[in-house]
């Protein structure tokens, strides 16, 4: 292991930027101004030193970390790195040593000492270990420990052990371009360790040196696994079949139809050569995982059934064959497959709520009828290795003491626990002195500058401030600094080399090209994508391309605050964002265009969550959110132009469509076109499409659709209304309110329409607008009364029934305090998507009965009787001139007269 | 065809005899309606509306067609919860659904309802699966009878009132009254030709066998599930107090105040075991020997039994037969169509049946033929009366080898279900009285018990063997003779 990689209190594998800081030419006289800029940010000097502008990448946190890094590992980490000093040689001599084992001690009990742990791998997890490491992007800045072709063949392929030669021979031979080796792991940490730091790094390290992947937890256990068993093959150990299945016990309330096992932690672990006989389990609520390989020596037909109370599901090679899911009694399930001789990866689950339990699994194959499945063709990998004879670190209290104290004095809190207290300010150092002096006295920190570093950043303090930089290097500095341009080019830099491409895969053996499974090129990309959808690309796991295996890595809020802003500036002169007229004609062309009577869009494109009728590319739903409408329109134009890679067919011959929309003409059309992705989730669906109807998905075509279902946070009479505007709702029967309002998907019927049935059903749409809890209408004595806590028949409210009007839409009616109202939810297509429209028409008037249409922690007037809510979600509603906001207990509410002499009320929601 | 076929096979293969007497033709949804069926009821020119679990009601064109082909299935009506029961009255349906009883009707005569009128939703849900609600019919107050299912399971919205209790509602000002207590899970309610309301119970805990029980204001039908609605003051028939546990029906009759006994016990697994809707031949539309019998559904069984009712001491009882099995999934309703066949509504979904169908809709029909059967299992003084729909085999009727005889009853206990108790072999002579009647002198009569008949050894006068060959008489009352 590289002795540079020592740096940080924290994984080797979390540095890899910093390592460029050696990369530095090795004479330097007088010393580079803009490379000493960057070289103080990366060395954190503003944690101690403030300067105006500057800022400080965090240093790694320490809490913890006795739990995630062994002692000796803690102590390795005490040298100097390429942004950590060397910490103890401010000490006599004498002291160092003393110091390091005091400090390793102290930092051993933040949560420690780590204890060793036995290996647990299995081939199923060392595989998917093995592929997410080498598709994820963890290879674009670590070494990969094979080619791109091995990949294809799963390691149980190979004969015998699991030190197929491919492994074992490239294990430095690709280390090329960024070698942050991932060796010794096992003296360094512990599996489980690794993988609970791996889901979230940034936890850990907020300078985002180690972004995080965007893995769950269970992918993050399958890293670590492979991680691990590669750490234990450079040691010559060996991976090979023993008897026997892994047995992973949990005890969890199952009440669901399909057990969640990776979400959990199991009670226990075995060898199991049973799959339920003798095993141990308490009464109810328990559940079973095993894992390992089946053995197959003739190629054939085969039948697996598993017969089980509750459920249980078997899967070969990752794949689900026998789905026995649900809350039942012995039931029987059984798949037949075609196998080919060699070993697969074997993976059942089981659990059991309440009642009876049992599980059996029996096959059938060439030459044998339907029998047990026997253990005599079960395996599972053993770890086959010498036993390591690490000592038990023992804390000793004095020295942890002592450790604590020096942490202190020696500085070690000023970056890791603190930067309040600061030194000098960075214009007032003297570049000759302090940590910067050829042999550092006194307190100050002993830093190894790589050579020509010390120059440069006393170039830089001598400079004062940073060279004035376009808003283009600034970003390109960033994007540098970040190792953006591992991944993506911009301006011709970056993007993967021959040797990486490769790695870069797209899911599920699609064929969408090297678009499909490169990330994207960064040119124009401020005038392409709108600040929002980067910021959530950049902070919050935002996707468009859910097809590329590769993810994007999150660095954290933080560390990626500026790029927005640098990409819009950078790119202002490309940025186009004028938006074409929102009309009702545009929505219906544009819908027309869309269609596979038109340009077929949804050809290639998915619609909403729908799968488009060929390949995955990008949900035209999320288009309109994502994406400026003058990058939008160059695009459509001529997409060769724009990229080129693209796959995206040029639609005009001689600058004519081939539809006759508009007159022929592009221009036109591309705009319709917009109009219609304007609605995003609710652009009714147009002619071509084929719905993912899932079992009981609950799709809206041309007419409104009613199920009466129990719903999460409603009442068990509630009706789950979809329009074929795709703008849904919930109405509380049990109370005659307006419950829920969404757009998008309908709803999925299952916990209403499968088995028993019973659950609570819930949205599919993604935004979620809920009404103010308690009755919609209420009765006061006076306008500014308190709200009724009462609801239902308590609150004076009575279910009276519905009518369908003339598009089929219900029609609510019902009593409140006497007056006979009757309620319309009426959709409205604009911009931004559809809105609904609230109409109320009483029988007499009804001077204080008041509809509670909105509640929010503040409401603001605007013009024309429009209000904006805030809260949750930002809300607008357009209400009658004599509506009126009330502060109440539960926030700031508008409420609107609903019996006028009129008889007539109509409030309108976007949001 | 594939249903011709599969008649046949059941006919070959299952049970030919019953298919002899009584053919089954498939009535076939198109493939995107799942029609669970939760009720059934015939429009005033016959054409019959279905409602489903899933919420709709479907109105049936040309439902009687003679293959069941061709039936156009047209959707009435969409968004109710769980609907249980249809009632045609006028342009008006009534229809159960969880939380209310509602009405329907097809204001603009466009061939689908468009309105919905709630009547009345008085008791609470609580979003348990359970707490399903069957009927209405025709109570004898002239107002509709309703009934309620306990919950069984989470109740993700608390706890709900009224829960076990059969309602009355004037469907004229949603006026309600809860008339009875103690119900389990009454998936079966139907009023009798003469007016008074039965209703069918599922074996469970408090509830040792599925059961035929008459409904009469202030009963307390033996589970105490919702008795704490008793202290209500909407309940008008006195507080019902908790029963006590691991009691023989006998000594419970006479522990527990308004207790109500039921009318025919369904002895478990050999005559089904989830009694579900029944209706009344009035017109022998299975034939004249089986006029004013009654038909009940079993949705486990996927059969239909037939019942025959009789007034002791002022009280119903009577007993039960084996009539048609091999339905193609869980019984759930009968009706009569207007062609005087049968429809028989099911879905097995979420309790599995014999049969393999997870839903449908036949119409079980009468060849013309007249099986030889039992017609009738009645109590007279000291014995019982055996009514068959054939000449008997004189010798073989006098022969009391031809019979088997033995009598049980039931535990009242919180335990799911009750085995038979106090078991007894009787002992018994036969009297042949006429052609087609035979008495049994039975020596240990005992009220409150089952009185179970095998009559296998039995002939018609021209050697048939009958078609069945038991029944079980629910003995409450002992018939004393003038009387």
């Amino acid at each position: 292991m590289p002795r540079d990689l020592r740096a940080a209190v924290c994984f080797a594998l979390l540095l890899f930027v910093g390592c460029r800081a050696g990369e530095a030419p090795a004479i330097a006289v007088a010393g580079d101004a803009a490379r000493g800029f960057v070289a103080l940010q990366q060395r954190g000097c503003a944690n101690c030193h403030a300067g105006p502008g500057f800022v400080a990448e965090p240093a790694p946190r320490l809490e913890g970390v006795g739990a995630r890094l062994t002692p000796s590992a803690l102590r390795a980490l005490l040298g100097a790195g390429p942004r950590m000093p060397e910490c103890v040689e401010a000490l006599p001599e004498r002291e160092r040593e003393a110091a390091r084992t005091a400090l390793t001690h102290f930092l051993a009990s933040l949560g420690g000492p780590l204890a060793p742990e036995p290996l647990a791998l299995d081939a199923l997890s060392v595989e998917r270990g093995r592929q997410l490491y080498h598709t994820l992007g963890c290879v674009a800045c670590h070494a990969a420990f094979e080619s791109a072709g091995t990949l294809a063949r799963p390691l149980w392929e190979y004969e015998d052990a699991y030190v197929p030669a491919p492994i074992a021979a490239h294990a430095s031979a690709t280390v090329t371009r960024n070698p942050l080796a991932l060796g010794e792991l096992r003296t360094r940490t512990t599996q489980s360790a690794l993988a609970a730091y791996l889901v979230d790094p940034l936890k850990v390290n907020p300078s985002g040196r180690m972004p995080a992947m965007a893995i769950g937890a269970g992918e993050a256990r399958d890293l670590a696994a492979y991680l691990f068993y590669e750490d234990a093959a450079d040691e010559g150990a060996v991976l090979a079949p023993g008897p026997g299945l892994l047995l992973d016990c949990y005890e969890a309330s199952f009440e669901g139809e399909t057990a969640d096992f990776d979400a959990l932690v199991p009670v226990r672990s075995e060898m199991a050569t049973s799959f339920f006989d003798g095993l141990q389990h308490r009464e109810d609520d328990f559940g079973f995982r095993f894992r390992g390989l089946l053995q197959i020596a003739t190629a054939g037909a085969y039948r697996f059934s598993t017969t089980s109370d509750d459920g249980s599901m078997l899967s070969l090679d990752g794949k689900l064959v026998v789905d026995n899911r649900g809350q039942h009694g012995m039931e029987e399930q059984s798949v037949e497959l075609h196998l080919e001789p060699g070993r697969h990866a074997f993976e059942l689950t089981y659990f059991e709520h309440f009642g009876g339990d049992g599980l059996e699994v029996e096959w059938s194959g060439p030459g044998f009828a339907k029998r047990a499945l026997g253990f005599d063709a079960l395996s599972h990998l053993e770890v086959r290795h010498p036993a390591s004879a690490a000592a038990p670190f023992v804390l000793d209290s004095a020295k942890v003491e002592h450790g604590r104290e020096l942490y202190e004095t020696l500085g070690c809190a000023n970056c890791h626990t603190r930067c309040g207290e600061k030194a000098a300010a960075l214009a007032e150092l003297d570049p000759a002195r302090g940590c910067l002096a050829p042999k550092a006295k006194g307190a100050a920190p002993r830093y190894r500058f790589a050579p020509g570093e010390r120059e440069d950043l006393a170039a830089a303090l001598r400079a004062g401030t940073p060279p004035p930089r376009s808003a283009s290097e600034r970003l390109h500095a960033e994007l540098t600094r970040l190792n953006c341009v591992a991944c993506h080019a911009r301006d011709g830099v970056g993007g993967p080399d021959d040797e990486h491409r490769p790695f870069f895969a797209v899911a599920n053996g699609l064929d969408l090209g090297d678009e499909g499974r490169l990330p994207p090129r960064l040119d124009r990309v401020g005038a392409k994508l709108r600040p929002v959808w980067l910021t959530a690309v950049l902070s919050a796991g935002g996707r468009a391309r859910p097809y590329m295996k590769t993810r994007m890595p999150q660095f954290g809020a933080d560390v990626v605050a500026a790029l927005p802003a640098l990409f819009a500036e950078a790119d202002a002169a490309l940025r186009d964002e004028r938006e074409p007229e929102f009309s009702m004609a545009a929505v219906e062309a544009g819908k027309t265009l869309v269609g596979t009577k038109a340009l077929g869009c949804i050809q290639c494109h998915e619609f909403a969550g729908h799968p488009s009728l060929g390949i995955p590319a990008v949900d035209l739903a999320k288009v309109h959110e994502r994406i400026y409408p003058g990058w939008f329109r160059e695009l459509l134009m001529d997409p060769i132009a724009i990229n080129m890679n693209t796959r995206m067919p040029t639609f005009w011959q001689n600058g004519k469509s081939p539809v006759a929309l508009f007159d022929h003409d592009p221009l036109q059309q591309v705009d319709a076109l917009w109009t219609y992705l304007s609605l995003g989730q609710s652009m009714p669906l147009p002619e071509g499409l084929v719905p993912v109807e899932g079992e009981f998905d609950v799709e809206v075509y041309d007419t409104p659709v009613v199920v009466g279902v129990f719903m999460e946070g409603v009442s068990p009479r509630t009706l789950a209304v979809g329009l074929p505007e795709r703008v849904h709702y919930a109405f509380d029967v049990q109370n005659s309110r307006l419950a829920k309002a969404w757009r998008g998907r309908f709803f999925n019927a299952r916990g209403t329409w499968y088995a028993r049935a019973g659950q609570l059903e819930k949205p599919a749409g993604e935004d979620v607008l809920e009404f103010p809890p308690g009755p919609a209408l209420a009765m006061l004595d006076a306008p500014g009364d308190p709200w009724l806590t009462e609801i239902g028949h308590a609150a004076g409210i009575r279910d009276l029934g519905r009518r369908f009007d003339e598009a089929r839409r219900p029609v609510f009616a019902y009593s409140a305090c006497g007056i006979h109202v009757e309620e319309t939810i009426v959709p409205v297509l604009k911009a931004g998507g559809s809105g609904l429209v609230r109409q109320f028409k009483t029988n007499k008037e009804g001077e204080l009965l008041f509809l509670r249409a909105a509640l929010g922690s503040s409401i603001a007037k605007g013009a024309n009787g429009l209000w904006t809510i805030a809260g949750e979600r930002e809300l607008r509603v357009r209400a009658p001139a004599n509506a009126f906001v009330v502060n109440g207990a539960d926030g700031a509410e508008l409420r609107v007269p609903v019996a006028p002499a009129e008889h007539r009320v109509e409030v309108e929601y976007s949001w | 065809m594939v249903i011709a076929l599969l008649v046949a096979l059941q006919m070959a293969l299952q049970s030919p005899a019953e298919a002899d007497f009584y053919p089954v033709i498939g009535v076939e949804p198109p493939e995107e309606v799942v029609l669970e069926v939760g009720g059934i009821a015939l429009l005033a020119d016959g054409r019959p509306l279905v409602c489903t679990r899933r919420g709709e009601v479907w109105l049936l064109d040309n439902a009687y067609s003679s293959d069941g082909k061709n039936v156009v299935f047209k959707k009435w009506f969409e968004g109710l919860q769980e609907p249980l029961g249809l009632l045609v009255d006028g342009e008006w349906v009534y229809v159960t659904q969880r939380g209310e009883l509602s009405k329907l009707r097809d204001a603009d005569g466009d061939g689908r309802a468009d309105e919905l009128v709630t009547i009345a939703d008085p008791w609470e849900i609580s979003g348990n699966y359970h707490e399903y609600c069957f009927g209405p019919v025709w109570g004898p107050d002239k107002k509709l009878w309703l009934t309620l299912n306990r919950p069984f399971g989470e109740e993700p919205f608390g706890a709900a009132a009224w829960r076990g209790f059969a309602f009355s509602i004037d469907p004229t000002d949603g006026k309600w009254q809860p008339v009875c207590s103690g119900l389990r899970s009454p998936c079966g309610v139907a009023a009798s030709p003469w007016g008074d309301v039965f209703y069918s119970d599922n074996q469970g805990e408090w509830v040792g066998t599925n059961k035929l029980s008459q409904l009469e204001p202030g009963d307390f039908h033996g589970h105490p599930w919702g008795i704490a609605s008793t202290k209500k003051p909407e309940w008008k028939f006195g507080e019902v107090a908790q029963p006590p546990d691991k009691t023989l029906m006998p000594a419970a009759a006479k522990l527990v105040p308004h207790l109500k006994l039921p009318a025919v016990w369904f002895p478990y697994d050999v005559m089904g075991r989830s009694a579900a809707g029944f209706v009344w031949d009035t017109e022998g539309r299975f034939g004249p020997h089986f006029k004013n019998h009654v038909f009940v559904g079993d949705q486990y069984d996927a059969s239909v039994m037939r019942v025959t009712l009789e007034k002791v001491n002022g009280r119903y009882q009577g007993a039960c037969y084996p009539f048609r099995m091999d339905l193609e999934s869980g019984v759930t309703r009968v009706a009569w169509g207007a062609d005087k066949s049968m429809f028989v509504g099911m879905t097995n979904r979420g309790w599995g049946s014999r049969g393999q169908g997870t839903f449908g809709l036949q119409r079980l029909v009468w060849s013309g033929k007249t099986p030889f059967e039992l017609r009738e299992l009645r109590a007279i003084p000291g014995g019982f009366e055996l009514e068959f729909t054939a000449p008997v085999d004189a010798k073989l009727a006098a022969d009391p080898a031809s019979y088997t005889m033995s009598s049980y009853t039931y535990e009242l206990h919180e335990e799911y279900g009750s085995a038979q108790m106090d078991e007894l072999p009787l002992a018994f002579t036969p009297t042949v009285v006429d052609a087609t009647h035979v008495r049994l002198s039975v020596t240990n009569l005992r009220a409150v018990y089952v009185h179970e008949l095998h009559y296998a050894g039995l002939r018609s006068a021209s050697g048939e063997k009958p078609l069945h060959d038991r029944a079980y008489y629910t003995l409450i009352e002992l018939p004393v003779a003038g009387r």
